[in-house]
C-alpha cells in the first residue's frame, strides 16, 4: 500500500539550476519507437468528492427553486453555457469564470460512472487509480509502456489508495525530495560492492520459486537503484523558489520528469474540505470551488510557463487531468434545500482532461435529471440504483460517436456498464492515448471478457 | 568532543526509536508469512529490530537518508498495518525505490559500524574485530619480519553469518562467501563495509524465507 503524509511545504528543487538535457534516447517515449516524443502524465485529485455542478455539470436555477438540486451561490450569480468545439456544451458553474482563458487547453467530460455498489472514499480513490474498490495493480506504470524509467510514478499528498505495483513509486513531499538528494549525495555504495550483490543476486535466485522470484526484483531493482541515486543527486536543493501549495507539487513532478526519473505522477489536492456532508461546509462550496478553479489555472499556466526543452512548454509534452474519487448528491433527504449538505455519488463524476494528445476545447458526456422535466421523468435505470432521486447518473454514451444518448432508450434494457462513460472507460482512453499495451487496459467487470470501450474522440487526431 | 558526539547520536537515537516507529504488531514472520517463503522484504520494523539486537540498540535507519519520520517510506519497503486480529502486510515486493532506499540507509550504516566505528553489541564487537585484524595488510612490524597474517576465511565470516542471518540457508551462506572472499579490498575498513553492506543486501537478511 501506497500512502504518505503531508508535511509542511518547502520550496520546491529550481528546475533551472537541474541543467539536464535529453540524450539520444528520449525519456517517456517508448523503447520501441525512438520517433516518438516525451509524454508524461499529471492526474491531480481532488480529495473528498466534487460536486460537479459547481464545475461544468451545473442545473439551472429553477431546479434549486423546486428543491432539487442546492446551489449556495447567490441569486445573482449565474451558470454560463460552455460550448464544446465539438458542438457538445454543458453549463458551467460561476466559479469556472476563470478558466475561460485557458478553455483550448483542455476538455470537459461529464458523467463518469465510478460504480454502482461501493461509495466510500478509499474504495473509490482504489477503483480511480487501480479498477477496483480494495486496490490492486494501478494503470499509471503501464502509461510509461516499458520505458527504462526507474520510478514508475510519484505520489505527492495523502492518498488513501492501495496500490499493488507500486513498488516503483516515490511518495514525494518537496522536503522528502530535498532529503533523498542530499542523502544519496553522501552515500559510499556502489561499484565493487553492488558488483558483489549483483553476482550473489543471480546465484542465489534458481530455484524458480516465489524466494527467486524476489532476488530477481531484488537484482532489477538494484540495476535501477543507481540510476536513482545519480538522478537524485543532480538535483539541486538551494534553489528554491517561493512558490506553495499545489503549484509547489507540481513543480517537484516536473523537476523529477526533468530529471527522467518518472513520467507520471498523481498529485492530491487536500488542502480543501470538498466532503460537505454538513449543511454548514455545503454552504462554503462558491468559494471552495473558486479556489479550486483558480488553482488549476495556477497548474496550467505553471506548466505553459515552465519550459520543458527546445522551446517547448511542460503543457506541450504533458496530459493532465483533474478529477476527485466521485462526485456529490444532489441534496440529502429530509433536509431543505436551503439548509442541506451533500452525500456521496458514484454514479457521476466529471474529468478535466488536457494538454498533450487530448482534443482540447470540447465537452464530452453529460448526466441526467439536467432539468426539472428529465428529473421529473428519470430512466429505469437511473431508478434503479437512486430511487429516492438523490443522484444524477452519467447518461449512455454512443461510442462511435462520442456523443451522448438519451437515457430513457434505454428503458426495457438490463443496465450494461459498457453502454455509459464508465471510469474504466477513461482509463483506458488514456491508456490507449499513452500507447499502452491492450492486456493492459481495463474491463467493466471480472466476468467481462473485453475491455471497456474507449472514448477515441478525447484523443487528438 | 566523541563522546559528546555520541551521546548526541544515543540521545537522538532513542527519541527516533520511540517515536518513529510504524504500527507494527508481531514478527514478521508470524504474521505474514508462516515460515513459507513469499519473495517480499521482511518490512523496515523488522529489518530494523533485526539490526538493533545484532549490531547496535541504537540504530534508526531513517537518519542514514535524512529522514526523521519514516512513515513516508516504510510502505515502499514493507510495513503493517491493523489492529490485534486484523493485521496486514504489504508494500513488500522489491523494486527500484526500495532498492535505492535500502542500498542508501545500509551503506550509510556499514560506514557507521565498520573497523573504526562504533562498536555495537558485544558479539557483533567481537566478529568484527576478527574480521578487521585479518583483513588488514601487515604494515607496522617490520623488524623483525612479521609472522604471516592469518588470512581471512570462511569461518570468519561464517560467525557473521550465522549471528545476523542464522543457521538457516547454508546455500546462501556458500554463493555469499565465495563472492567475498574472492573481492579485493582497500583497507580494513573497505573490506569490512563491503563484507557487512553485501550481507545486509542479502535476500536472505533482507526477503522473507
Amino acid at each position: 500500500m501506497t500512502k504518505y503524509t503531508r508535511r509542511s511545504l518547502l520550496k520546491n528543487a529550481g528546475l533551472g539550476s537541474l541543467g539536464l538535457s535529453f540524450g539520444p534516447r528520449v525519456f517517456g517515449q517508448s523503447s520501441s519507437d525512438d520517433s516518438r516524443e516525451p509524454h508524461f502524465f499529471i492526474e491531480f485529485v481532488v480529495n473528498g468528492g466534487m460536486d460537479t455542478s459547481y464545475l461544468f455539470d451545473a442545473r439551472p436555477r429553477v431546479m434549486t427553486t423546486a428543491g432539487m438540486i442546492q446551489n449556495y451561490f447567490p441569486e445573482g450569480r449565474k451558470s454560463f453555457e460552455w460550448k464544446g468545439e465539438n458542438g457538445q456544451s454543458t453549463w458551467a458553474s460561476p466559479a469556472m469564470e476563470v478558466l475561460k482563458p485557458h478553455k483550448d487547453k483542455f476538455s470537459v467530460v461529464n458523467g463518469i460512472i465510478m460504480g454502482t455498489s461501493f461509495d466510500g472514499h478509499g474504495q473509490n480513490t482504489n477503483i480511480l487509480l487501480t479498477g477496483n474498490p480494495f486496490g490492486g495493480d494501478s494503470f499509471l506504470p503501464h502509461l510509461s509502456n516499458g520505458d527504462d524509467i526507474p520510478v514508475d510514478f510519484l505520489l505527492l499528498g495523502n492518498l488513501d489508495a492501495e496500490i499493488s505495483n507500486g513498488e516503483a513509486s516515490l511518495p514525494l513531499t518537496p522536503e522528502l525530495v530535498t532529503q533523498l538528494a542530499n542523502a544519496s549525495s553522501g552515500s559510499r555504495t556502489g561499484g565493487t560492492r553492488d558488483q558483489i550483490l549483483q553476482r550473489t543476486y543471480q546465484a542465489s535466485s534458481q530455484g524458480g520459486g516465489l524466494l527467486s522470484q524476489g532476488i530477481e526484483r531484488m537484482a532489477a531493482g538494484l540495476r535501477q537503484a543507481s540510476s536513482i541515486h545519480s538522478k537524485l543527486s543532480q538535483f539541486n536543493t538551494t534553489d528554491l523558489s517561493s512558490e506553495t501549495g499545489a503549484v509547489a507539487d507540481l513543480s517537484v513532478a516536473l523537476s523529477v520528469f526533468k530529471a527522467q526519473l518518472s513520467s507520471s505522477a498523481v498529485i492530491n489536492l487536500d488542502y480543501f474540505a470538498f466532503d460537505t456532508h454538513d449543511a454548514s461546509s455545503a454552504a462554503q462550496q462558491p468559494s471552495l470551488y473558486e479556489r479550486l478553479a483558480s488553482t488549476l489555472s495556477d497548474l496550467i499556466t505553471k506548466l505553459e510557463d515552465t519550459e520543458f526543452q527546445d522551446g517547448k512548454s511542460f503543457l506541450d509534452v504533458t496530459t493532465f487531468v483533474l478529477t476527485s474519487e466521485f462526485g456529490r448528491t444532489m441534496r440529502q433527504q429530509w433536509k431543505s434545500i436551503g439548509e442541506t449538505g451533500t452525500d456521496h455519488n458514484t454514479l457521476s463524476n466529471s474529468m478535466i482532461v488536457g494538454g498533450k494528445g487530448i482534443a482540447n476545447g470540447h465537452v464530452f458526456g453529460a448526466s441526467d435529471l439536467e432539468s426539472v422535466e428529465a428529473f421529473n421523468s428519470p430512466s429505469e435505470h437511473h431508478k434503479k440504483f437512486d430511487s429516492n432521486l438523490l443522484k444524477v447518473m452519467g447518461k449512455p454514451m454512443d461510442f462511435e460517436t462520442g456523443s451522448v444518448m438519451d437515457p430513457l432508450s434505454m428503458n426495457g434494457k438490463e443496465f450494461n456498464l459498457k453502454q455509459y462513460l464508465s471510469i474504466q472507460s477513461m482509463t483506458n482512453t488514456l491508456l490507449t492515448l499513452f500507447g499502452a499495451q491492450t492486456e493492459n487496459l481495463w474491463r467493466t467487470s471480472s466476468r467481462d471478457e473485453e475491455s471497456a470501450p474507449i472514448l477515441r474522440q478525447l484523443i487528438k487526431k | 568532543m566523541y563522546v559528546k558526539t555520541l551521546m548526541l547520536f544515543l540521545i537522538l537515537s532513542l527519541l527516533a526509536t520511540a517515536g518513529c516507529q510504524g504500527p507494527h504488531k508481531g514478527t514478521s514472520s508470524d504474521i505474514k508469512s508462516g515460515g513459507v517463503p513469499t519473495g517480499q522484504f521482511r518490512g523496515l520494523a523488522a529489518i530494523e529490530s533485526k539490526l538493533r539486537d545484532k549490531i547496535s540498540p541504537f540504530i534508526y535507519l531513517g537518519r542514514f537518508i535524512q529522514i526523521h519520520d519514516v512513515s513516508a517510506i516504510a510502505p515502499l519497503l514493507g510495513f503493517f498495518t491493523g489492529s490485534s486480529g486484523n493485521v496486514k502486510y504489504s508494500g513488500g515486493n522489491p523494486g527500484p525505490v526500495s532498492m535505492f532506499l535500502w542500498k542508501s540507509m545500509l551503506g550509510g550504516l556499514v560506514n557507521l559500524y565498520n573497523c573504526d566505528g562504533f562498536s555495537g553489541v558485544e558479539k557483533f564487537h567481537q566478529i568484527r574485530e576478527n574480521i578487521c585484524t585479518k583483513a588488514t595488510p601487515n604494515e607496522k612490524n617490520s623488524e623483525p619480519a612479521p609472522e604471516p597474517e592469518p588470512a581471512l576465511d570462511k569461518e570468519d565470516l561464517r560467525a557473521l553469518w550465522n549471528h545476523l542471518v542464522g543457521h538457516e540457508a547454508p546455500a546462501g551462506f556458500e554463493i555469499w562467501s565465495k563472492e567475498v572472499l574472492s573481492a579485493k579490498y582497500d583497507d580494513a575498513n573497505d573490506g569490512f563495509e563491503t563484507i557487512l553492506y553485501t550481507l545486509l543486501m542479502n535476500p536472505y537478511f533482507l526477503l522473507e524465507y
